[in-house]
């Protein structure tokens, strides 16, 4: 990332490729298909634009996602593409054969749980599930206490136990 | 059970035991407490099996290297910055000596940032240099744009989309809008051209399938497909070519095929599934441009997916996405295109709706800013098409499109990227799209 912040877009290159699988899961997790890499490419020209702004003391993965949250806000309010989001994964991704749609649809269940939670309960799932953040870190991207990303997970956990139960 | 109803103020550090968030003598502290609360123990169970399911979900690898993509866009921002006047230049830098220096006083640990509250960069009026329209300006640009494009044809005769800051799967599409752009004044066309656009269409007949599907099944196939559709139906009313025309009553059949029982058509192909106006009316320009190249049997699926875009007409004149006053990214381009469409309908001309709808895509003419080449396009194509092909706001617009034409350099004769749809779509959309829209009319 040093060489980042001197403006060495070889090294960024490196550090795109390092990190974009996470960068995509992470937008795929909140419920993107099409639109993830997109968003994806807009969170990395983020970084470039912001680099300066990086301290060393933290860790770059958290640096990385609270730019990808912000991205991904903003996404949702030029795109209002929330109810459309689960009627294209739908329509995109349910494969033809039954075998296929039944692996398909399990998949199905556990995103579409996760497209069901507001977006702030959501983002403290995905961010320690999916991209391995510590509380610490959470709050850090989130900007809010420690003690909210606690409480925030257990209510994530209390609603994706009701939203299985629903589904079973 | 949700924490209301929970009794036990333990409850929260559940989740964070599981995650492994708690130090050891915390951790120890919880495991106690468990082994005596039966409530607890249930919580735990269950949320374990919340777990299980959601790390079911396996990691999807991006479908493509995002470096190049991303590092090209860097380039174009680079390109757009040193076109800006010097004006420009002086007041951006106060502006971000004023602007840094209450960054300073604010910034002091990573989450005070306030990337949310940053403009997006499509927002940014263009710096770009404008000057008034001549046909004279446009034919040079549109030479211009056509010799970068057969530069960048590879052999085989596609565009390479990676290269182009474009995604992969619009590979077809983008091989087939160069291809139209390629096409798109056939009085000044070069026998260099020809043999260009000879080997695009060959190389998209290569890529149909038995059932005459254009490109891979995916979120891009019905773009994709009707963009290849109307290409190789120019390939046919420009010369004549067993093969093309052959592909292209396979690929109309296609599109006919996976019309919706509603009329219109989606993102997926079969009988039933979503519609939406945007892959509609790229099938319905495929089977009117079918129709007028004398294939058979197309103008009764033509009225219907005219008769569903009808019902997407607001009594305002806009035309929705999925239903009336459905408008998710805005209404101009989808009326434009809707309007360009309604047109070709015997009554279009003298239909009232059609006129209100004119009115808004000259009101959407006269402001071209923020750039957007895709509503560039069906503006400029829609007003052609009502007769208005010298009117003074399609000129304005024209005028706009020029203005960001690449003139130095490798890429000089193409069209920056940068407006909404680029990252779709990258430099290849950008000059087809913004070749189509001078060429209207």
């Amino acid at each position: 990332m040093q060489r980042v912040r001197a403006g060495d877009t070889t090294a960024f290159a490196v550090l795109i490729r390092r990190h974009q699988a996470a960068v995509v899961n992470f937008f795929r997790r909140h419920g993107a298909h099409t639109e993830a890499e997109d968003v994806a490419q807009e969170t990395f020209l983020r970084v470039w634009r912001y680099r300066l702004r990086y301290q060393p003391t933290a860790r770059f993965t958290t640096f990385l996602f609270t730019v990808a949250r912000h991205a991904w806000a903003d996404h949702l309010r030029r795109m209002q593409k929330r109810e459309r989001i689960a009627e294209r994964v739908e329509t995109e991704l349910l494969p033809h054969d039954a075998t296929a749609q039944h692996t398909a649809r399990r998949r199905l269940d556990a995103q579409a749980a996760l497209n069901a939670l507001p977006e702030k309960l959501r983002c403290v799932v995905v961010m320690s599930l999916y991209q391995g953040l510590k509380y610490e870190e959470i709050a850090a991207a989130l900007d809010v206490p420690v003690g909210t990303v606690k409480s925030r997970m257990f209510l994530a956990m209390a609603r994706l136990k009701e939203f299985f139960d629903v589904e079973a | 059970m949700s924490k209301r109803e929970s009794t036990c103020a333990w409850a929260e550090e559940i989740p964070a035991l599981l995650l492994g968030e708690l130090a050891a003598a915390r951790a120890a502290e919880v495991e106690r407490h468990l082994a005596d609360c039966v409530e607890c123990t249930a919580r735990r169970d269950e949320f374990n099996r919340v777990l299980f399911r959601l790390r079911a979900l396996p990691a999807e690898p991006p479908s493509r290297d995002l470096a190049p993509e991303i590092l090209a866009r860097l380039a174009g921002a680079a390109e757009a910055r040193q076109r800006r006047p010097i004006w420009f230049r002086v007041a951006a830098l106060l502006l971000a000596l004023v602007g840094g220096a209450a960054l300073l006083g604010t910034l002091h640990r990573i989450s005070s940032f306030d990337l949310a509250a940053t403009v997006p960069a499509s927002r940014i009026p263009s710096p770009v240099v404008q000057r008034a329209y001549s046909v004279a300006d446009k034919t040079q640009a549109v030479g211009q744009a056509q010799a970068w494009l057969e530069r960048t044809q590879e052999p085989d005769g596609h565009w390479d989309t990676a290269r182009w800051g474009a995604q992969r799967m619009y590979t077809v599409g983008l091989t087939a809008l160069s291809l139209l752009a390629l096409s798109a004044d056939e009085k000044v066309s070069t026998e260099a051209q020809r043999v260009a656009r000879r080997r695009g269409v060959d190389w998209l007949i290569g890529q149909q399938d038995a059932e005459g599907q254009l490109g891979p099944d995916g979120s891009a196939l019905m773009y994709n497909h009707s963009m290849a559709t109307l290409a190789l139906l120019e390939g046919v009313a420009l010369e004549t070519n067993a093969a093309c025309r052959v592909a292209c009553a396979k690929a109309i059949n296609f599109i006919i095929t996976n019309q919706r029982a509603s009329g219109g058509w989606g993102y997926s192909r079969g009988p039933s599934g979503n519609v939406n106006t945007s892959i509609t009316v790229w099938q319905l320009q495929a089977l009117l441009r079918a129709d007028e190249v004398g294939f058979p049997g197309v103008r009764p699926h033509i009225t219907r997916g005219l008769a569903w875009l009808g019902e997407r007409v607001s009594t305002a004149g806009r035309v929705g996405y999925r239903r009336a006053n459905d408008f998710p990214n805005g209404s101009e381009t989808l009326t434009a295109a809707g309007a360009l469409c309604l047109l070709r309908t015997p009554t279009g001309a003298r239909d009232p709706r059609v006129a209100q709808m004119l009115a808004l895509v000259r009101g959407s003419a006269t402001q071209p800013e923020p750039p957007d080449y895709y509503r560039w396009y069906f503006v400029s194509a829609a007003l052609a098409a009502a007769g208005a092909g010298s009117d003074p706001a399609l000129n304005q617009l024209r005028a706009a499109v020029l203005a960001r034409q690449t003139r130095n350099g490798d890429e000089a004769g193409s069209w920056l990227p940068g407006d909404r749809w680029s990252r779709a779509g990258g430099r290849l959309y950008a000059t087809a799209m913004a070749v189509l829209a001078l060429q209207s009319g």
